[in-house]
Protein backbone atom coordinates (compact mmCIF):
# COMPACT_ATOMS: atom_id res chain seq x y z
CA UNK A 1 0.00 0.00 0.00
CA UNK A 2 2.77 2.23 0.84
CA UNK A 3 4.70 1.42 -2.09
CA UNK A 4 1.80 1.71 -4.29
CA UNK A 5 0.99 5.17 -3.01
CA UNK A 6 4.55 6.59 -3.24
CA UNK A 7 4.25 5.61 -7.15
CA UNK A 8 1.72 7.30 -7.61
CA UNK A 9 3.00 10.55 -6.23
CA UNK A 10 6.30 10.11 -7.50
CA UNK A 11 3.81 9.28 -10.95
CA UNK A 12 2.35 12.65 -10.02
CA UNK A 13 5.39 15.02 -10.07
CA UNK A 14 5.71 13.11 -13.56
CA UNK A 15 8.93 11.89 -12.96
CA UNK A 16 8.11 8.71 -14.68
CA UNK A 17 6.96 9.47 -18.13
CA UNK A 18 10.29 11.16 -19.05
CA UNK A 19 12.81 8.26 -18.96
CA UNK A 20 11.92 6.94 -22.69
CA UNK A 21 14.00 7.00 -25.75
CA UNK A 22 12.86 9.80 -28.14
CA UNK A 23 9.82 10.00 -30.26
CA UNK A 24 10.45 9.57 -34.06
CA UNK A 25 10.02 7.78 -37.16
CA UNK A 26 14.11 7.65 -38.03
CA UNK A 27 13.33 8.60 -41.66
CA UNK A 28 16.34 8.35 -44.13
CA UNK A 29 18.05 11.41 -43.60
CA UNK A 30 17.37 11.96 -39.72
CA UNK A 31 20.55 12.88 -37.59
CA UNK A 32 21.42 13.04 -34.03
CA UNK A 33 23.91 14.37 -32.15
CA UNK A 34 26.12 15.79 -34.51
CA UNK A 35 24.94 17.42 -37.82
CA UNK A 36 26.89 15.24 -40.64
CA UNK A 37 26.74 13.72 -44.46
CA UNK A 38 26.74 10.26 -44.97
CA UNK A 39 29.49 10.61 -47.66
CA UNK A 40 32.99 9.14 -46.74
CA UNK A 41 32.18 6.40 -44.54
CA UNK A 42 33.52 2.75 -44.92
CA UNK A 43 31.85 -0.47 -43.66
CA UNK A 44 31.92 -0.80 -39.94
CA UNK A 45 33.87 -4.52 -41.17
CA UNK A 46 36.47 -2.40 -42.65
CA UNK A 47 37.13 -0.79 -39.37
CA UNK A 48 37.11 -3.93 -37.56
CA UNK A 49 39.71 -6.04 -39.66
CA UNK A 50 42.30 -2.54 -38.84
CA UNK A 51 41.69 -3.18 -35.63
CA UNK A 52 42.69 -6.98 -35.96
CA UNK A 53 45.56 -6.36 -37.50
CA UNK A 54 47.01 -3.91 -34.35
CA UNK A 55 45.63 -0.36 -34.82
CA UNK A 56 44.42 0.85 -31.91
CA UNK A 57 41.32 3.20 -32.57
CA UNK A 58 39.54 3.93 -35.96
CA UNK A 59 38.66 7.71 -36.33
CA UNK A 60 35.87 8.84 -38.88
CA UNK A 61 32.55 8.01 -40.37
CA UNK A 62 31.38 4.00 -40.37
CA UNK A 63 28.52 2.61 -42.19
CA UNK A 64 26.50 0.11 -40.45
CA UNK A 65 22.90 -1.49 -39.65
CA UNK A 66 21.52 -1.39 -36.02
CA UNK A 67 19.96 -4.63 -34.44
CA UNK A 68 18.94 -3.36 -31.55
CA UNK A 69 18.00 0.66 -29.42
CA UNK A 70 17.91 0.43 -25.69
CA UNK A 71 14.69 0.64 -25.32
CA UNK A 72 14.80 2.98 -21.88
CA UNK A 73 16.47 5.66 -23.19
CA UNK A 74 17.59 5.23 -26.55
CA UNK A 75 21.41 5.63 -25.28
CA UNK A 76 23.23 2.74 -26.90
CA UNK A 77 22.42 0.81 -30.06
CA UNK A 78 24.01 -2.88 -31.41
CA UNK A 79 25.61 -2.59 -34.73
CA UNK A 80 25.92 -5.86 -37.08
CA UNK A 81 28.86 -7.37 -37.92
CA UNK A 82 29.87 -9.51 -40.30
CA UNK A 83 31.25 -12.84 -37.86
CA UNK A 84 27.97 -12.86 -36.09
CA UNK A 85 28.65 -10.58 -33.42
CA UNK A 86 27.31 -6.74 -32.48
CA UNK A 87 29.30 -3.72 -31.82
CA UNK A 88 28.06 -1.58 -28.91
CA UNK A 89 27.73 1.94 -29.60
CA UNK A 90 27.42 4.59 -26.86
CA UNK A 91 26.96 8.43 -27.35
CA UNK A 92 29.96 10.95 -26.93
CA UNK A 93 28.98 12.86 -23.71
CA UNK A 94 26.01 11.08 -22.99
CA UNK A 95 24.92 13.59 -25.10
CA UNK A 96 22.16 12.26 -27.69
CA UNK A 97 19.47 9.46 -28.02
CA UNK A 98 17.92 7.75 -30.62
CA UNK A 99 14.37 6.33 -31.21
CA UNK A 100 13.56 2.60 -31.37
CA UNK A 101 12.48 3.45 -34.76
CA UNK A 102 15.91 3.14 -35.85
CA UNK A 103 15.77 -0.96 -35.09
CA UNK A 104 17.01 -2.30 -38.74
CA UNK A 105 17.99 0.75 -40.18
CA UNK A 106 21.88 1.71 -41.89
CA UNK A 107 23.20 4.08 -40.65
CA UNK A 108 26.23 6.66 -40.99
CA UNK A 109 27.89 6.89 -37.95
CA UNK A 110 31.25 9.68 -36.94
CA UNK A 111 32.85 8.92 -34.25
CA UNK A 112 35.81 6.24 -32.91
CA UNK A 113 35.69 2.67 -33.25
CA UNK A 114 37.96 0.56 -30.73
CA UNK A 115 38.60 -3.17 -28.89
CA UNK A 116 37.62 -2.99 -25.71
CA UNK A 117 38.81 -6.15 -23.76
CA UNK A 118 37.40 -7.36 -20.86
CA UNK A 119 39.67 -9.24 -18.49
CA UNK A 120 39.19 -12.54 -16.75
CA UNK A 121 39.72 -11.39 -13.66
CA UNK A 122 36.53 -8.57 -13.93
CA UNK A 123 34.72 -11.17 -15.90
CA UNK A 124 34.85 -13.37 -12.68
CA UNK A 125 34.33 -10.26 -11.17
CA UNK A 126 30.95 -9.45 -12.60
CA UNK A 127 29.36 -13.31 -12.75
CA UNK A 128 30.31 -13.21 -8.87
CA UNK A 129 28.39 -10.24 -8.55
CA UNK A 130 25.96 -11.88 -11.09
CA UNK A 131 25.79 -14.83 -8.21
CA UNK A 132 26.84 -17.29 -10.88
CA UNK A 133 27.69 -21.03 -9.83
CA UNK A 134 31.22 -21.61 -9.16
CA UNK A 135 31.18 -23.83 -12.57
CA UNK A 136 30.28 -21.12 -14.03
CA UNK A 137 32.78 -18.98 -12.84
CA UNK A 138 35.71 -21.22 -13.26
CA UNK A 139 34.26 -21.90 -17.01
CA UNK A 140 35.54 -18.20 -17.46
CA UNK A 141 39.12 -18.28 -18.98
CA UNK A 142 38.96 -15.93 -21.47
CA UNK A 143 39.16 -12.46 -22.03
CA UNK A 144 35.81 -10.61 -23.72
CA UNK A 145 36.47 -8.83 -26.75
CA UNK A 146 34.22 -6.71 -28.10
CA UNK A 147 34.06 -3.78 -30.53
CA UNK A 148 32.89 -0.32 -29.33
CA UNK A 149 32.01 3.06 -30.87
CA UNK A 150 31.85 6.11 -29.21
CA UNK A 151 29.67 8.45 -31.74
CA UNK A 152 29.28 11.91 -32.22
CA UNK A 153 26.84 12.56 -34.64
CA UNK A 154 24.33 9.76 -36.59
CA UNK A 155 23.01 9.60 -39.67
CA UNK A 156 20.22 7.20 -41.12
CA UNK A 157 20.97 6.36 -44.63
CA UNK A 158 17.77 3.60 -45.31
CA UNK B 1 35.49 90.04 -24.54
CA UNK B 2 33.52 87.85 -26.53
CA UNK B 3 35.42 85.20 -25.25
CA UNK B 4 35.21 85.55 -21.50
CA UNK B 5 31.29 86.09 -22.53
CA UNK B 6 30.73 82.75 -23.88
CA UNK B 7 33.01 80.94 -21.02
CA UNK B 8 30.59 82.59 -18.51
CA UNK B 9 27.38 81.66 -20.52
CA UNK B 10 28.96 77.91 -20.41
CA UNK B 11 30.02 77.44 -16.83
CA UNK B 12 26.70 78.92 -15.79
CA UNK B 13 24.50 76.57 -18.27
CA UNK B 14 26.73 73.74 -17.06
CA UNK B 15 26.10 74.72 -13.49
CA UNK B 16 22.27 74.80 -14.23
CA UNK B 17 22.05 71.61 -16.01
CA UNK B 18 23.96 69.65 -13.39
CA UNK B 19 22.14 70.83 -10.46
CA UNK B 20 18.71 70.23 -12.57
CA UNK B 21 19.56 66.62 -13.15
CA UNK B 22 20.63 66.18 -9.62
CA UNK B 23 17.30 67.22 -8.81
CA UNK B 24 15.81 65.43 -10.99
CA UNK B 25 17.74 62.33 -9.71
CA UNK B 26 16.24 63.05 -6.43
CA UNK B 27 12.71 63.54 -7.32
CA UNK B 28 12.88 60.16 -9.28
CA UNK B 29 14.48 58.17 -5.83
CA UNK B 30 11.45 59.22 -4.11
CA UNK B 31 9.09 58.69 -7.24
CA UNK B 32 10.85 55.58 -8.08
CA UNK B 33 10.24 54.62 -3.84
CA UNK B 34 6.90 55.64 -3.97
CA UNK B 35 5.85 53.43 -6.84
CA UNK B 36 7.88 50.63 -6.31
CA UNK B 37 6.52 50.28 -2.69
CA UNK B 38 3.46 49.16 -4.50
CA UNK B 39 2.22 45.99 -5.19
CA UNK B 40 3.70 44.43 -8.41
CA UNK B 41 0.83 44.64 -10.45
CA UNK B 42 0.83 48.76 -10.04
CA UNK B 43 4.75 49.02 -10.90
CA UNK B 44 5.59 50.28 -14.13
CA UNK B 45 4.59 48.98 -16.98
CA UNK B 46 8.34 46.92 -18.35
CA UNK B 47 9.56 47.20 -21.67
CA UNK B 48 9.21 44.46 -23.40
CA UNK B 49 8.86 43.43 -26.93
CA UNK B 50 5.73 42.59 -28.45
CA UNK B 51 4.68 38.92 -28.98
CA UNK B 52 7.00 38.02 -25.86
CA UNK B 53 5.83 36.08 -22.96
CA UNK B 54 6.01 37.57 -19.69
CA UNK B 55 5.70 37.36 -15.65
CA UNK B 56 6.34 40.30 -13.51
CA UNK B 57 9.31 39.83 -11.11
CA UNK B 58 8.31 38.43 -7.48
CA UNK B 59 9.19 36.88 -4.18
CA UNK B 60 10.98 33.41 -3.96
CA UNK B 61 9.05 30.74 -4.73
CA UNK B 62 9.57 28.06 -1.97
CA UNK B 63 10.01 24.51 -3.71
CA UNK B 64 6.71 22.52 -5.25
CA UNK B 65 7.51 19.67 -2.80
CA UNK B 66 7.02 21.70 0.31
CA UNK B 67 3.83 20.32 1.27
CA UNK B 68 5.13 16.91 0.50
CA UNK B 69 8.64 17.01 1.98
CA UNK B 70 7.13 14.64 5.03
CA UNK B 71 5.82 12.23 3.06
CA UNK B 72 9.34 12.19 0.94
CA UNK B 73 11.36 12.32 3.61
CA UNK B 74 12.85 9.20 3.26
CA UNK B 75 13.33 9.43 -0.76
CA UNK B 76 14.80 13.04 -0.18
CA UNK B 77 17.05 11.49 2.28
CA UNK B 78 18.36 8.35 -0.05
CA UNK B 79 19.02 11.24 -2.95
CA UNK B 80 20.86 13.48 -0.66
CA UNK B 81 23.12 10.52 -0.10
CA UNK B 82 23.54 9.85 -3.43
CA UNK B 83 24.42 13.18 -4.28
CA UNK B 84 27.25 13.15 -1.99
CA UNK B 85 28.36 9.80 -2.84
CA UNK B 86 31.84 9.17 -4.98
CA UNK B 87 30.70 5.19 -5.76
CA UNK B 88 28.28 6.66 -8.22
CA UNK B 89 31.73 7.37 -10.19
CA UNK B 90 33.96 4.94 -12.01
CA UNK B 91 36.81 6.53 -10.41
CA UNK B 92 35.26 6.58 -7.14
CA UNK B 93 36.51 10.12 -6.19
CA UNK B 94 33.50 12.28 -8.46
CA UNK B 95 29.64 13.08 -6.69
CA UNK B 96 27.25 15.30 -7.79
CA UNK B 97 28.02 17.56 -5.56
CA UNK B 98 31.69 17.77 -6.98
CA UNK B 99 30.39 19.93 -9.26
CA UNK B 100 27.16 21.20 -7.40
CA UNK B 101 28.94 22.57 -3.99
CA UNK B 102 26.13 23.42 -1.53
CA UNK B 103 28.47 26.19 -0.19
CA UNK B 104 29.49 27.74 -3.40
CA UNK B 105 25.74 28.28 -4.23
CA UNK B 106 26.10 24.52 -5.64
CA UNK B 107 27.94 25.55 -8.25
CA UNK B 108 31.43 24.67 -8.54
CA UNK B 109 33.55 28.16 -9.42
CA UNK B 110 35.04 26.91 -12.30
CA UNK B 111 34.94 28.07 -15.59
CA UNK B 112 33.96 24.62 -16.60
CA UNK B 113 33.81 21.45 -14.69
CA UNK B 114 36.56 19.16 -14.17
CA UNK B 115 35.80 15.42 -14.55
CA UNK B 116 37.62 11.92 -14.71
CA UNK B 117 41.17 12.23 -14.35
CA UNK B 118 41.12 16.25 -14.79
CA UNK B 119 38.97 15.89 -18.39
CA UNK B 120 37.89 19.31 -18.52
CA UNK B 121 33.88 19.67 -19.76
CA UNK B 122 32.22 21.31 -22.15
CA UNK B 123 30.23 23.61 -20.02
CA UNK B 124 30.07 25.70 -17.02
CA UNK B 125 27.72 23.91 -13.98
CA UNK B 126 25.29 25.71 -13.51
CA UNK B 127 23.63 26.12 -9.43
CA UNK B 128 20.76 23.56 -8.24
CA UNK B 129 18.99 25.83 -6.46
CA UNK B 130 15.42 26.27 -8.23
CA UNK B 131 16.68 23.79 -10.58
CA UNK B 132 13.02 22.52 -10.12
CA UNK B 133 11.34 25.43 -11.96
CA UNK B 134 13.41 24.64 -15.59
CA UNK B 135 11.08 22.62 -17.79
CA UNK B 136 14.22 21.26 -19.95
CA UNK B 137 17.43 20.65 -18.77
CA UNK B 138 21.06 21.46 -19.39
CA UNK B 139 22.36 24.28 -21.12
CA UNK B 140 20.76 22.87 -24.52
CA UNK B 141 17.91 21.90 -23.42
CA UNK B 142 18.23 17.58 -24.64
CA UNK B 143 16.68 16.87 -21.20
CA UNK B 144 13.03 16.60 -20.33
CA UNK B 145 13.12 16.17 -16.43
CA UNK B 146 15.73 15.63 -13.19
CA UNK B 147 15.14 12.03 -12.86
CA UNK B 148 16.63 12.05 -16.61
CA UNK B 149 19.40 14.75 -17.04
CA UNK B 150 20.82 12.38 -13.67
CA UNK B 151 21.62 9.48 -16.21
CA UNK B 152 24.21 11.60 -18.29
CA UNK B 153 26.61 12.83 -15.56
CA UNK B 154 27.20 9.32 -14.43
CA UNK B 155 27.32 7.73 -17.97
CA UNK B 156 29.69 10.71 -19.70
CA UNK B 157 33.14 9.51 -20.11
CA UNK B 158 34.15 12.97 -19.31
CA UNK B 159 32.40 13.58 -16.48
CA UNK B 160 31.48 10.55 -14.03
CA UNK B 161 32.80 8.02 -15.86
CA UNK B 162 30.72 4.90 -15.21
CA UNK B 163 27.81 2.54 -16.95
CA UNK B 164 24.81 2.32 -15.17
CA UNK B 165 25.12 -1.58 -14.32
CA UNK B 166 28.51 -0.67 -12.52
CA UNK B 167 26.47 1.72 -10.09
CA UNK B 168 24.10 -0.57 -9.62
CA UNK B 169 26.58 -3.21 -8.46
CA UNK B 170 28.72 -0.50 -6.25
CA UNK B 171 25.67 0.73 -4.38
CA UNK B 172 23.87 -3.05 -4.53
CA UNK B 173 26.46 -4.63 -2.63
CA UNK B 174 26.57 -1.83 0.10
CA UNK B 175 24.55 -2.56 3.18
CA UNK B 176 23.23 0.49 4.27
CA UNK B 177 21.80 1.40 0.82
CA UNK B 178 19.18 -1.60 0.76
CA UNK B 179 17.82 -0.09 4.09
CA UNK B 180 18.05 3.43 2.70
CA UNK B 181 15.94 1.92 -0.53
CA UNK B 182 13.61 -0.17 1.61
CA UNK B 183 12.55 2.88 3.81
CA UNK B 184 12.51 5.10 0.52
CA UNK B 185 10.52 2.38 -1.33
CA UNK B 186 8.92 0.05 0.73
CA UNK B 187 11.42 -2.83 -0.99
CA UNK B 188 15.14 -2.84 -0.74
CA UNK B 189 15.05 -3.31 -4.90
CA UNK B 190 17.97 -1.17 -6.59
CA UNK B 191 17.47 0.18 -9.97
CA UNK B 192 18.45 3.04 -11.99
CA UNK B 193 15.31 4.61 -11.89
CA UNK B 194 14.80 4.34 -8.43
CA UNK B 195 18.01 5.93 -8.02
CA UNK B 196 17.50 9.45 -10.77
CA UNK B 197 14.02 9.67 -8.97
CA UNK B 198 15.72 9.92 -5.55
CA UNK B 199 18.39 12.45 -6.71
CA UNK B 200 15.88 14.33 -8.54
CA UNK B 201 13.33 14.73 -5.70
CA UNK B 202 16.40 15.62 -3.05
CA UNK B 203 17.51 18.19 -6.21
CA UNK B 204 13.59 19.41 -6.29
CA UNK B 205 13.88 20.78 -2.45
CA UNK B 206 16.95 22.94 -3.03
CA UNK B 207 16.26 26.50 -2.97
CA UNK B 208 17.58 29.95 -3.07
CA UNK B 209 17.75 32.01 0.17
CA UNK B 210 15.23 34.61 0.51
CA UNK B 211 17.23 37.91 -1.16
CA UNK B 212 16.87 41.68 -0.23
CA UNK B 213 14.88 42.17 -2.85
CA UNK B 214 12.21 39.46 -1.72
CA UNK B 215 12.43 41.13 1.87
CA UNK B 216 11.41 44.90 0.15
CA UNK B 217 9.03 42.86 -2.09
CA UNK B 218 7.45 41.18 1.61
CA UNK B 219 6.83 45.07 2.96
CA UNK B 220 10.42 46.16 3.79
CA UNK B 221 10.68 49.15 2.04
CA UNK B 222 14.32 50.17 3.47
CA UNK B 223 15.79 46.74 1.84
CA UNK B 224 16.75 48.54 -1.13
CA UNK B 225 18.77 51.60 -1.38
CA UNK B 226 17.99 54.30 -4.20
CA UNK B 227 20.90 52.83 -6.35
CA UNK B 228 19.61 49.11 -5.91
CA UNK B 229 15.65 51.02 -6.30
CA UNK B 230 17.20 52.20 -9.62
CA UNK B 231 18.50 49.40 -10.77
CA UNK B 232 15.17 47.48 -10.44
CA UNK B 233 13.49 50.08 -12.57
CA UNK B 234 16.28 50.25 -15.28
CA UNK B 235 16.42 46.26 -15.48
CA UNK B 236 12.42 46.21 -16.04
CA UNK B 237 12.71 49.01 -18.87
CA UNK B 238 15.71 50.71 -20.38
CA UNK B 239 17.83 47.64 -20.33
CA UNK B 240 15.23 45.53 -21.36
CA UNK B 241 16.45 42.70 -19.17
CA UNK B 242 12.71 41.06 -18.35
CA UNK B 243 12.37 40.68 -22.17
CA UNK B 244 14.29 36.66 -21.07
CA UNK B 245 14.93 37.26 -16.86
CA UNK B 246 11.37 37.86 -16.01
CA UNK B 247 9.08 36.04 -13.37
CA UNK B 248 9.95 35.53 -10.25
CA UNK B 249 13.34 33.53 -10.57
CA UNK B 250 14.32 35.52 -13.27
CA UNK B 251 14.20 33.22 -16.03
CA UNK B 252 11.72 33.09 -19.08
CA UNK B 253 11.81 29.03 -19.16
CA UNK B 254 13.27 29.80 -23.09
CA UNK B 255 16.13 29.25 -25.30
CA UNK B 256 17.86 32.25 -26.71
CA UNK B 257 21.10 33.27 -28.79
CA UNK B 258 22.76 35.59 -26.44
CA UNK B 259 25.70 36.16 -28.68
CA UNK B 260 27.64 34.39 -26.53
CA UNK B 261 27.04 31.04 -27.26
CA UNK B 262 30.23 30.97 -29.08
CA UNK B 263 29.79 28.38 -31.47
CA UNK B 264 27.64 26.27 -29.41
CA UNK B 265 24.88 24.84 -31.52
CA UNK B 266 23.05 24.87 -28.22
CA UNK B 267 19.36 24.08 -28.49
CA UNK B 268 19.36 23.71 -32.46
CA UNK B 269 20.92 20.17 -31.71
CA UNK B 270 17.63 19.25 -29.59
CA UNK B 271 15.09 20.71 -31.91
CA UNK B 272 17.20 20.66 -35.58
CA UNK B 273 15.50 23.98 -36.76
CA UNK B 274 17.96 26.71 -38.08
CA UNK B 275 16.68 29.27 -36.29
CA UNK B 276 17.54 28.01 -32.52
CA UNK B 277 21.22 27.54 -33.92
CA UNK B 278 23.57 29.35 -30.50
CA UNK B 279 20.10 29.01 -28.45
CA UNK B 280 20.86 28.27 -25.07
CA UNK B 281 18.71 28.38 -21.83
CA UNK B 282 17.98 31.61 -19.66
CA UNK B 283 19.61 30.76 -16.60
CA UNK B 284 17.79 32.44 -13.48
CA UNK B 285 19.42 35.64 -11.88
CA UNK B 286 18.79 34.80 -8.67
CA UNK B 287 22.34 34.54 -7.10
CA UNK B 288 24.07 35.68 -9.89
CA UNK B 289 26.48 37.26 -8.33
CA UNK B 290 27.47 34.19 -6.64
CA UNK B 291 27.69 31.83 -9.39
CA UNK B 292 30.27 33.07 -11.31
CA UNK B 293 32.02 32.80 -14.13
CA UNK B 294 29.16 33.15 -16.22
CA UNK B 295 27.49 32.55 -19.07
CA UNK B 296 27.44 28.69 -20.49
CA UNK B 297 31.20 28.31 -20.90
CA UNK B 298 31.88 30.57 -17.97
CA UNK B 299 34.45 32.36 -20.05
CA UNK B 300 33.37 35.57 -18.39
CA UNK B 301 34.54 36.48 -15.26
CA UNK B 302 33.28 39.76 -14.51
CA UNK B 303 29.63 41.00 -13.84
CA UNK B 304 29.75 44.54 -14.82
CA UNK B 305 31.47 43.78 -17.95
CA UNK B 306 28.77 41.79 -18.79
CA UNK B 307 26.20 44.18 -17.94
CA UNK B 308 28.47 46.82 -20.35
CA UNK B 309 28.24 44.03 -22.92
CA UNK B 310 25.01 44.32 -23.58
CA UNK B 311 24.44 47.52 -23.61
CA UNK B 312 27.18 48.40 -26.38
CA UNK B 313 25.90 45.63 -28.64
CA UNK B 314 28.71 46.29 -30.90
CA UNK B 315 30.94 44.28 -27.60
CA UNK B 316 28.65 41.47 -28.19
CA UNK B 317 31.02 38.35 -29.85
CA UNK B 318 28.43 36.90 -31.77
CA UNK B 319 25.06 37.98 -33.29
CA UNK B 320 22.33 37.56 -30.93
CA UNK B 321 18.77 37.35 -31.18
CA UNK B 322 16.72 40.57 -32.11
CA UNK B 323 15.67 41.26 -28.32
CA UNK B 324 19.45 42.31 -27.63
CA UNK B 325 20.11 45.59 -29.02
CA UNK B 326 21.90 49.06 -28.10
CA UNK B 327 20.57 49.97 -24.61
CA UNK B 328 22.39 53.56 -24.28
CA UNK B 329 22.85 53.83 -20.85
CA UNK B 330 25.16 55.38 -18.78
CA UNK B 331 28.13 54.47 -17.17
CA UNK B 332 26.05 55.33 -13.90
CA UNK B 333 22.82 52.94 -14.78
CA UNK B 334 25.34 50.22 -15.27
CA UNK B 335 26.65 50.11 -11.52
CA UNK B 336 22.78 50.38 -10.60
CA UNK B 337 21.89 47.13 -12.74
CA UNK B 338 24.97 45.55 -10.99
CA UNK B 339 23.53 46.70 -7.22
CA UNK B 340 20.28 45.08 -8.09
CA UNK B 341 21.74 42.13 -9.18
CA UNK B 342 23.59 41.99 -5.97
CA UNK B 343 20.24 42.70 -4.22
CA UNK B 344 19.08 39.32 -5.59
CA UNK B 345 21.65 37.08 -4.67
CA UNK B 346 22.25 35.95 -1.11
CA UNK B 347 24.43 33.05 0.36
CA UNK B 348 23.08 29.34 0.66
CA UNK B 349 20.70 28.36 2.70
CA UNK B 350 22.75 26.57 5.63
CA UNK B 351 23.25 23.07 4.77
CA UNK B 352 23.91 19.89 6.37
CA UNK B 353 25.59 17.42 4.61
CA UNK B 354 25.21 13.50 5.07
CA UNK B 355 27.05 11.05 6.55
CA UNK B 356 27.60 8.71 3.77
CA UNK B 357 27.51 4.65 3.74
CA UNK B 358 30.81 3.04 4.75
Amino acid sequence: MKKLFLTLTIAAFGFLANAQPPEGDAKAGDWYGEKISANGAIPINDAVTKLNSGTESVEGKIKAKIVEVCPKKGCWLKLELSDGQTATVKMKDYGFFLPVAATGKTVVIDGEVKMKTTSVAELKHYAEDAKKSKEEIDAITQPKKEVSVKAKGIVIVE
Amino acid sequence: MLKWLVIVILTTTTFAFVSFTQREDKISAAKLRKLYSQSPDKWPAPTIDSGVDWKELGILPESPLEKQKDSLKHIIELGKILFFDTRLSGSGKISCATCHQPELNWTDGKEKSIGHEGAVNKRNSPTIQNTWFYKKLFWDGRSNSLADQAFAPINSETEMHNEMHEVMRKVSKTKEYSELFKKAFGDDEINPDRLTISIAIFEKTIISRKSRFDDFLAGNKKALNNEELRGLHLFRTKARCMNCHNGALFSDNQFHNNGFSAGDAGYYKVSHKEADMGKLKTPSLRDVTKTGPWMHDGQQNNLGQIISRYNHAKFIPGEPDKLIRELGLMPKEEKDLLSFLKAISAPPLEFKKPVLPE
